[in-house]
């Protein structure tokens, strides 16, 4: 199995944050090469995956969002993956929180990942739990 | 008695745009890979984070 990870900037649709939108980046893994529903289980992607969030996380004000497509109807499993993965291999410098975003009657996992010494921290869980509010919550 | 269910359709979330614009983007790139492409052929369309950036400030 071979895999790209990326992370990709999205300040651009943050501007209500002026003070954190420059660190906000998506994370996505892609497959390359291999079928991951026929490989057995390999326990490096986990700790690749760890080492490439601990180096993104050497930027303190970093954050991370990633989002679990459901147009393959595997989105519960890919979820699973990234919890297990997290409460295995996080060193308590990560704190992560989930949402559940609903769009045109489509709900989409996502999840954020901050540094716990973030200096934006509670402005950050605020934003996200925003985002993930219902447009007409009180 | 009018037995007509009211079926309450799920809100859109505030932030529906951006996590659409981050799903749209999601399947692009998915989609170009697939079809043999390469992540470096989207350099210029997706702000790529350059890993490199972690170490700059080190």
């Amino acid at each position: 199995m071979a895999y790209h990870a990326y992370f990709i900037g999205y300040g651009y649709m943050f501007e209500d944050y002026p003070l954190i939108k420059d660190n906000i980046y998506t994370f996505n893994l892609e497959v390359v090469s291999g079928n991951p529903h026929k490989s057995v289980y390999d326990e490096r992607i986990g700790l690749t995956i760890s080492e490439i969030f601990h180096s993104f996380f050497t930027i303190q004000n970093n954050v991370a969002i990633y989002i679990c497509d459901s147009a393959d109807k595997r989105h519960l499993a890919r979820k699973r993956k990234f919890d297990l993965w997290f409460w295995k291999y996080n060193d308590n410098c990560m704190i992560k929180e989930d949402g559940l975003a609903v769009i045109e009657d489509t709900e989409i996992y996502d999840t954020l990942l901050v540094h716990k010494k973030n200096e934006y921290l509670e402005l950050i869980l605020h934003a996200f739990r925003d985002l993930n509010a219902r447009a007409d919550d009180k | 008695m009018n037995t007509q269910q009211n079926h309450k359709k799920p809100l859109n979330s505030k932030g529906a745009a951006i996590f659409k614009k981050m799903l749209e983007d999601k399947r692009a790139i998915h989609e170009h890979l697939q079809n043999g492409g390469k992540l470096t052929d989207l350099k210029d369309k997706y702000n790529f984070l350059d890993p490199l950036s972690f170490y700059k400030n080190k």
